[in-house]
C-alpha cells in the first residue's frame, strides 16, 4: 500500500475515532451534569399537581400554590385539619365585639420569622400584619383575592379608588380598619359584620409576608426583586416548613423549620411536593410507593381503587354545573332553562361516569354543615339504599322529563317551531365530554333538541365564557370558605364570576342584606331565599356536588378528609404498625387493605413521642 | 469553510428574526391571556397586572420592547415602582415567566435544558446502539429469519408512537419485573425507560437507513476488491464497508437530534421528567408569552446549529463531499 494513502486512511480513522469519543464524552457529561443534584427520598412525598405559579401568598389562587403556602407561612388563624374551624396560628387568642365589627387578635410571643440558613430571626408582630394587609390591598400588588379583605372597613376603596397614576386615593393608616395597638395586638374593624371573617383569615392569601424580606430585595435587586425575594435562599417565612430547593416542574423540597413556634408537634423533617400533572403517571408513582398522596384520579381508575383503604372519597365544597347564557334566545327564556335543568340524568352521571360517590344536586350550594340549601323544583323521590335499587328515582326523573316537555311546548316550541340546535361548551377533558354527551343524548331523546358539543382548550374556553359567546357552558366552583355566601355572591348582577348575563335586583338586594345581617340564623335564611330565587330562574343548571379524590397512604396520620380538601403538613405523621392495625380494625365496611407506605415503626413528632412513651405505646 | 460558516451565520440571523417575529404575533393573536383563570379578576386588579408586564401597550411597542433594550416607557424602562419587566432578548434576557412568576425564562431554560439533553443523550445512545447493530446485522444476514424479524421490529418502531412504547415498557419493566422506577428524575435508572421510549422510533429509522446503506456498499466493487485481496471479512466490514454504509445515518443524526430534543414532550409528561419539552407545550397552553418565545428561540438555535454541525461532519467523514458554495 502506498504509504501516503495509509497515513491518510489512518488519519481518517483517527478522526472518526475522535469524533465518536467526543460524542460519547458529550453524552456522559450531559447525563452526569444533571444527575449530580440528587436528593434522598423525603419523609413524605406527594404530588402537588402542577408547578406552582408563585410562593407569594398575595398573588396566587391555585390549589398547588395553596398547599405550599400553608406549609411555609402561617396566618393569624389556621384551619383545624378536620373541622376547618379557625384555630390559633400566629394569634394565640382573639375577641370579637358584640356588634361583630371589631376583631382584636392577641399574637403569641416567640413566633419568629426565619430564612433558610437561619441568619435572619425576628419576632412576628402585629406590625407585620398591618404591612401585609396594606401590601395585599395595594393595587400594585394586584392580589387576585383582594376582595377577601374588602370586608374590612375602607379596604375596598383603598384598592379600587385610584388617582391618575394608579395610586390609592386614600391613606391606609387613616381609612382602612387595620391597626397595631401594640407589638402583640392587632385590631381589625369590618365594614359590616361578617360571620365567616375568621374563616377568611385562615385562607392562605391572607397569610403574612415579611417586610424586611421585600424591602431589602427591592434595594438589592431593583430590577427583579419580584423574583429575588421569593428565591429559597432569600425568602423569609414563619410557617412549619422552609423551602430548601425548587426545581421547576420537578419538585419543591420542604424542610422542617426548627424555629417554628409549634415545631415540637411537627413530625416530618422533609417533605417533597412533586409537580407531576399526568393522572396516570401520578397513580403509577403512588402504586410503586414513590409518592404517598395524590389528590386526583382519572375516572376510569376509580373502580379499582374505590374498594381499597387508600381511597375514601368524601364530600367536597364544590359544585359541578352548567352556566346558561341568559342574554340570547332561546336560553333567555326561564322556561327553556328550567326544561333543560329538569332533563339532566344526574344519577347516571354520578354512577356511570364519575363513579366515586359524587352526589346529584339540584342546588347551587353544595352540602355544608349548618345550612340546608334550597333546591330547584323537581319531582321528589325516595332514595332506598345507596345502590339505587328499589327507589323511585326513575319515576321521578320521568316526571321531570314530562314537565320539561310541557315547559318547552309552553315556551312555544313544537313540531311547527322546532327548538334550535344547542351547543354545550366545555374545556377539553374526557369526563366533561362524557357528561356533555350523556346530557346531550337525553335532551335529544326527551326534548327533541339537537345538541352539538364544543370543546375548547382551557384559555379559549375561559375567554368564551368571559365574552358570553356560549349557549350552555360547563362550570365548577370550589367554595373559598364554608359559608353559602361563597356561592350565592357569585351571581350578583355584573359580578366578575357571574358569566351568565343574569341579573336580578331582588337577588342583589338579598345578597346585600345578608352581608349586614347580624343574626346568624336570619342571615342564612336570607341566603336561602336568594339561592331559591336563583334556582327559580336557573341561570345555571346544577348537576352534581364533588367528592375529593385523595388517594393517600393508609399509614399517614393527621390527615383528614374535609369539606375544603385542605391539608397541612404540620399535622402529619406516620403511624407505627400498632396504630395502623388499630385504625384498620375500626373500618366499618369491607375495604381491601392496600400498601400502607411509610416506615413500620412510624414517624412521630417530639411531642407525640413523649406522650407515647408516657403511655408505653410502640413497645410491641 | 469560513465562507460557508459566514453564510450560515448570516442566514441564521435572518431565520431567527423571522421566527421571533412570526411567533410573537402568532402567540398574541391567540385568544385568552396569561392571567385568565377560572376566577375572573376584579377589573382594577387585572389592569394592574397587565400594566406590570406592559400587556396594556400596543402590540408593536411590546414587540420592540421584547426585542431590544429600548427606552419606550415615558418613565423609562422602569415601570414606576423600580422594577423593569425585562431588558429585551438582544441583551440575552428572555424576561420573567408569566406563569411561573418566581422564575425568569432564563432560569427555567437553564434548569430544564440540561435535563432534556441528558434524556436526549440516553435516547440517542439507544437509537444508535440498536439502530446500527440491527441495521448491520440485517444487511449481512439479508433474507434470513433474523433479518425479517429485525425489519418487522423496525417497522413497528416507526409505526408505534413513543407513548405506546412507553406504556408497554412501564408495564413490563416496572410492574412485572419491578426493575426500574416508574417515573421521576434523579438517577440514571430514571432515564433508561424514557430514553428507550424516546429513542425507539429513531432506532428503527436508523436501522433501516443502515441496512439500506450497507446493502448498497456491500455490492460495490471496492468491497469485492477488498474480499479478493484476501482481507478477512471482519476487516472488510469494519474498515471498509461500515464507513460508507453509515453515511446516510450521519446525515440523519442532525434531524434526529433535533427531533429527540423537541419531541420529548410526551415522554417527559409520562415519565415526569422536568425537561424543556413540557414547557414547549405548556407555555403555549398557559399563554406564557415569554416562556413560549424563549423555548421557541432555543429550539430554533438548536435545530439550526445541529444541522450546520451535521453538514460539517459530512465532509469530515466523506472526502468526496464538499461544502456547497450556494
Amino acid at each position: 500500500m502506498d504509504p501516503r494513502r495509509r497515513t491518510r486512511a489512518g488519519f481518517a480513522a483517527r478522526r472518526q475515532l475522535a469524533a465518536v469519543v467526543l460524542f460519547g464524552v458529550l453524552l456522559v457529561a450531559a447525563v452526569r451534569a444533571t444527575l449530580s443534584a440528587r436528593l434522598e427520598r423525603a419523609d413524605f412525598t406527594y404530588v402537588n399537581g402542577g408547578e406552582v405559579t408563585s410562593l407569594d401568598p398575595a398573588t396566587v389562587t391555585g390549589t398547588p400554590e395553596g398547599k405550599m403556602i400553608y406549609s411555609i407561612f402561617e396566618g393569624l388563624v389556621i384551619k383545624h385539619p378536620r373541622t376547618l374551624e379557625p384555630i390559633p396560628g400566629m394569634a394565640e387568642r382573639w375577641e370579637i365585639s358584640d356588634d361583630g365589627l371589631t376583631y382584636t387578635f392577641h399574637l403569641r410571643k416567640g413566633a419568629v420569622w426565619t430564612n433558610l440558613d437561619d441568619t435572619f430571626q425576628e419576632e412576628v408582630t402585629a406590625h407585620d400584619f398591618v404591612y401585609t394587609y396594606q401590601r395585599f390591598l395595594h393595587p400594585e400588588t394586584a392580589a387576585a383575592y383582594a376582595y377577601a379583605m374588602w370586608y374590612v372597613e375602607g379596604a375596598r376603596a383603598y384598592t379600587t379608588e385610584l388617582d391618575e397614576a394608579g395610586q390609592p386615593l386614600h391613606d391606609f393608616d387613616e381609612t382602612v380598619g387595620v391597626r397595631a395597638l401594640d407589638r402583640y395586638t392587632l385590631e381589625m374593624v369590618l365594614a359590616s359584620p361578617t360571620s365567616y371573617f375568621l374563616h377568611l383569615l385562615t385562607f392562605y392569601p391572607l397569610f403574612p409576608v415579611n417586610r424586611t424580606n421585600l424591602e431589602s430585595a427591592r434595594e438589592r435587586w431593583p430590577d427583579d426583586w419580584r423574583i429575588q425575594w421569593l428565591k429559597p435562599e432569600n425568602i423569609i417565612t414563619n410557617g412549619p416548613y422552609k423551602v430548601l430547593e425548587r426545581r421547576v416542574n420537578d419538585r419543591i423540597r420542604l424542610v422542617k423549620n426548627e424555629h417554628y413556634w409549634d415545631a415540637d408537634n411537627v413530625a416530618f423533617e422533609t417533605v417533597d411536593a412533586l409537580a407531576t400533572e399526568n393522572y396516570f403517571t401520578m397513580l403509577n408513582l403512588y402504586l410503586t410507593g414513590e409518592v404517598d398522596w395524590i389528590d386526583r384520579l382519572a375516572t376510569n381508575a376509580v373502580p379499582q381503587l374505590i374498594s381499597t383503604d387508600a381511597f375514601n372519597p368524601e364530600p367536597y365544597l364544590s359544585t359541578y354545573f352548567y352556566r346558561v347564557n341568559t342574554t340570547r334566545p332561546p336560553t333567555d327564556d326561564a322556561r327553556v332553562r328550567r326544561a333543560l335543568a329538569l332533563a339532566i340524568p344526574r344519577r347516571e352521571i354520578c354512577d356511570k361516569i364519575m363513579k366515586a360517590g359524587q352526589l346529584p344536586t339540584w342546588s347551587l350550594v353544595p352540602p355544608m354543615e349548618g345550612y340546608e340549601g334550597a333546591e330547584m323544583r323537581h319531582a321528589p323521590f325516595v332514595e332506598e339504599g345507596s345502590s339505587g335499587e328499589g327507589d323511585d328515582y326513575e319515576t321521578a326523573f320521568a316526571a321531570d322529563c314530562a314537565e320539561a316537555q310541557r315547559l318547552l311546548a309552553e315556551a312555544g316550541y313544537g313540531p311547527d317551531n322546532p327548538f334550535p340546535t344547542i351547543e354545550i361548551h366545555y374545556n377539553t377533558s374526557e369526563a366533561h365530554r362524557d357528561i356533555a354527551e350523556v346530557i346531550g343524548s337525553v335532551w335529544k331523546r326527551v326534548l327533541g333538541i339537537k345538541v352539538k358539543l364544543l370543546n375548547q382548550e382551557w384559555k379559549v374556553y375561559l375567554d368564551t365564557q368571559k365574552q358570553l359567546t356560549y349557549q350552555v357552558s360547563r362550570a365548577g366552583w370550589i367554595g373559598d370558605y364554608p359559608d353559602p355566601n361563597t356561592y350565592v355572591d357569585l351571581f350578583v348582577t355584573g359580578g366578575e364570576n357571574n358569566k351568565t348575563g343574569w341579573g336580578n335586583a331582588r337577588y342583589d338586594e338579598l345578597v346585600r342584606a345578608a352581608a349586614v345581617e347580624l343574626d346568624p340564623e336570619a342571615r342564612l335564611g336570607i341566603l336561602y331565599e336568594a339561592e331559591q330565587l336563583l334556582l327559580e330562574e336557573l341561570p345555571i343548571l346544577p348537576i352534581y356536588s364533588y367528592v375529593d379524590q385523595n388517594v393517600v397512604a393508609p399509614r399517614l396520620g393527621g390527615f383528614y378528609p374535609n369539606l375544603q380538601d385542605t391539608h397541612m403538613p404540620k399535622f402529619w405523621y406516620w403511624m407505627d404498625d400498632e396504630e395502623l392495625d388499630a385504625k384498620r380494625a375500626a373500618y366499618a365496611d369491607e375495604l381491601t387493605l392496600s400498601d400502607p407506605h411509610g416506615p413500620p415503626q412510624g414517624l412521630y413528632s417530639a411531642a407525640q413521642q413523649r406522650e407515647r412513651a408516657a403511655r408505653g405505646a410502640g413497645t410491641r | 469553510m469560513i465562507g460557508f460558516l459566514a453564510r450560515r451565520a448570516l442566514w441564521f440571523v435572518v431565520t431567527l428574526l423571522a421566527v421571533v417575529t412570526v411567533s410573537f404575533f402568532l402567540m398574541r393573536s391567540v385568544r385568552g391571556g396569561p392571567f385568565d383563570a377560572d376566577r375572573n379578576l376584579h377589573p382594577v386588579i387585572e389592569k394592574n397586572l397587565k400594566a406590570r408586564y406592559h400587556l396594556d401597550w400596543p402590540l408593536w411597542k411590546q414587540y420592540l420592547q421584547y426585542i431590544g433594550p429600548l427606552n419606550l416607557d415615558e418613565k423609562g424602562l422602569v415601570d414606576g415602582d423600580g422594577s423593569k419587566p425585562w431588558a429585551g432578548i438582544l441583551t440575552g434576557d428572555f424576561g420573567p415567566s408569566f406563569k411561573y412568576r418566581d422564575f425568569t425564562v432564563n432560569d427555567i431554560i437553564g434548569q430544564s435544558l440540561p435535563i432534556s439533553m441528558a434524556l436526549g443523550s440516553v435516547a440517542m445512545f439507544w437509537a444508535l446502539l440498536l439502530g446500527l447493530t440491527t441495521g448491520v446485522l440485517s444487511a449481512l444476514l439479508r433474507g434470513g429469519k433474523l433479518d425479517v424479524s429485525m425489519r418487522l421490529a423496525a417497522t413497528a418502531g416507526i409505526a408505534l408512537p413513543n407513548f405506546v412504547i412507553a406504556g408497554f415498557l412501564v408495564i413490563g419493566f416496572v410492574f412485572w419485573l419491578e426493575l426500574l422506577p416508574v417515573a421521576g428524575w434523579g438517577s440514571l435508572r430514571h432515564l433508561i425507560l424514557p430514553g428507550f421510549a424516546l429513542g425507539a422510533p429513531f432506532a428503527a429509522y436508523i436501522s433501516r437507513l443502515t441496512r439500506t446503506g450497507m446493502l448498497e456498499v456491500l455490492s460495490q466493487e471496492y468491497i469485492r476488491t477488498a474480499h479478493a485481496k484476501g482481507l478477512r471479512p471482519r476487516t472488510v466490514l469494519l474498515r471498509h464497508a461500515i464507513k460508507g454504509g453509515i453515511l446516510p445515518v450521519v446525515s440523519y443524526l442532525g434531524p434526529a437530534t433535533a427531533g429527540i430534543l423537541t419531541g420529548s414532550l410526551v415522554i417527559e409528561k409520562i415519565f415526569a421528567i422536568p425537561g424543556t419539552g413540557t414547557h414547549f407545550v405548556n407555555s403555549a397552553l398557559n399563554r406564557d408569552y415569554t416562556l413560549a418565545m424563549g423555548v421557541t428561540i432555543l429550539y430554533t438555535v438548536l435545530v439550526y446549529s445541529l444541522n450546520t454541525i451535521v453538514d460539517l461532519a459530512y465532509t469530515f467523514l466523506d472526502p468526496r463531499i464538499e461544502l456547497e458554495e450556494a
